[in-house]
């Protein structure tokens, strides 16, 4: 099945909700509860169509970030580089195949926990390492471009749509 | 006793019959709409000499709670209260076996009053001398939680304590990272650079103190302008004072009377410390500001957990792990130089209930 796409379906159940259900609605409970939902029907809209995309972007980002840091953590003696190679060299080795949602989610996550590992060594630095300083900014910049990403999947959702409960 | 799937009238009839060894006859049950973090039900029942009670009900939400802390702590925490001059409901009973509740909870007395404050939203004069009415109230009462004698009252021994004033702050992160170690939470890059700059900056606390946590408009009783009862006890702490001061929701804001600023952050600090035994520094005010924030973050970090756990979490858990947790780390990003901030006007938006709505349309009606 290719049409109507999720999202198309999605809005059909979208304005049923807010159009014949909820004006039908008296108890507040029930009322907080729909006004909720509305906003979630239009977070997970997003999540449906941007997602896949931005997980994509987070784990080339990581992977990037990863790679700099392991080089950093060898010519240092700091850390685990070995483990770092290892997540990195399963990415490379996904490249090109199917992966659902739910297993890029966890693929980046794997490599934000291995990003945090690396942040604890980066916060120990010595105070004259410039590279280790470098790689310092670039996980904050990463923050901020995930975090970018991550607005585009709410602020449209919920901002100036309502009370939420 | 049959044990329903969630909590009901018919059962809690039953339930406090048989506690209390005769019939009781319940008039009113219902769920609090706003609470977020866990279920709260009002109750009425009257027993066979026609007394009327009025109970509140606590429990987790049947997925669990929003928060990472245990019910049962809350139930120390307000037994404790009892040993304070702290406006509080009595705590009442503590009830968590399976074969007489369909989960843990327990009942507190009710305390006659309303979480909104009379003329609170008023926009002429008469609304700012509300505001300020009940932002000068709020700060003397939680002058009167920070000289309770928190050692006396056995805080410590639940919420553990610091070792000292320098320790304070320091205490609260272990604290918290051990809570989001516990959970496991999802690894979060942002999470370790705010926690590398929080611990830099710890400050030494004026004093250590029962610090109640969650503060402000909505949180506490209020019957005739006073606060009757301190409530939202669930991120207590003992630690330092400064960091009840940091987020006062809506009890803090700007002021203003005949084109005079009247009250603001600052002058709501300087006029808590005339009212309390210790001073508190705005530079820890300051500090504890994004010390809550990072709070925050491990506890929506945990409502994450919850409903990945189970599809009996709540939408509004759900939603505690869309919104409320994005902007929470927008605005811990920017504190910590990262990225730009958040919209201030997003927070009151949040904070929006239909019933606000209801209301309005009443008085326009």
């Amino acid at each position: 099945m290719i049409h109507p796409t999720c999202l198309e379906v999605l809005a059909t159940v979208q304005t049923t909700f807010s159009r014949d259900i909820v004006p039908k609605l008296d108890d507040i409970e029930a009322r907080s509860a729909a006004a909720t939902i509305e906003h979630l029907l239009r977070h997970v809209a997003l999540r449906i169509e941007h997602e896949g995309e931005f997980l994509t972007t987070d784990i080339a980002r990581l992977s990037a970030l990863l790679s700099r840091t392991a080089d950093w953590m060898e010519s240092r003696g700091a850390g685990n580089p070995g483990s770092v190679r290892d997540l990195l060299a399963g990415e490379e080795r996904a490249v090109g195949s199917y992966r659902s949602l739910e297993a890029l989610g966890s693929a980046a996550l794997a490599l934000r926990g291995a990003l945090v590992e690396v942040q604890e060594l980066l916060h120990a630095r010595d105070e004259g390492d410039s590279e280790a300083a470098d790689i310092h900014e670039a996980v904050r910049e990463y923050i901020g471009l995930q975090l970018t990403d991550e607005a585009k999947l709410i602020e449209p959702a919920f901002s100036g749509q309502g009370p939420r409960r | 006793m049959v044990i329903p799937a969630d909590f009901s009238a018919e059962w809690f009839a039953e339930y406090m019959g048989n506690a209390l060894g005769e019939p009781v006859s319940v008039s009113q049950f219902e769920r609090f709409t706003r609470g977020t973090s866990r279920q709260t039900w009002f109750a009425r029942y009257e027993t066979d000499d026609g007394a009327e009670q009025r109970v509140t009900l606590r429990a987790d939400h049947p997925a669990g709670a929003g928060d990472p802390t245990p019910l049962d702590r809350e139930y120390a925490c307000y037994a404790a209260l009892g040993k304070t001059d702290v406006p509080h409901a009595r705590a009442l009973i503590w009830e968590d076996d399976p074969a007489k509740t369909p989960r843990p909870f327990y009942l507190r007395e009710t305390v006659e009053g309303s979480w909104q404050v009379a003329g609170f939203t008023g926009s002429d004069e008469d609304g700012a001398r509300a505001r300020l009415s009940a932002s000068q109230e709020h700060m003397r009462a939680l002058a009167v939680v920070h000289d309770a004698d928190w050692r006396a009252a056995g805080f410590g021994e639940f919420f553990g304590a610091p070792e000292d004033e320098s320790r304070a702050a320091l205490f609260y992160l272990d604290l918290l990272m051990k809570r989001f170690e516990r959970f496991r939470g999802e690894p979060q890059p942002l999470m370790l650079e705010a926690l590398a700059v929080l611990r830099e900056k710890a400050p030494v606390a004026g004093r250590v103190s029962l610090c109640k946590g969650t503060n402000g408009l909505g949180e506490e009783v209020f019957r005739d302008g006073r606060i009757v009862a301190m409530s939202d006890w669930e991120e207590a702490i003992v630690g330092d004072p400064a960091s009840d001061l940091a987020m006062v929701q809506g009890f803090v804001e700007p002021i203003d009377i005949g084109g005079e600023r009247v009250w603001d952050h600052e002058k709501a600090v300087a006029y808590y410390n005339e009212c309390a035994r210790v001073p508190v520094s705005m530079d820890n005010v300051r500090y504890y500001q994004l010390a809550r924030l990072f709070g925050r973050m491990v506890m929506f970090a945990y409502t994450t957990t919850v409903v990945r756990a189970s599809r009996d979490a709540t939408v509004r858990q759900s939603w505690t792990t869309t919104e409320p947790q994005h902007t929470v780390r927008r605005v811990m990003a920017h504190a910590i130089g990262i990225g730009p901030p958040a919209d201030p006007a997003l927070f009151e938006e949040m904070n929006e209930s239909i019933e606000m709505f209801d209301k309005d349309r009443e008085k326009s009606g």
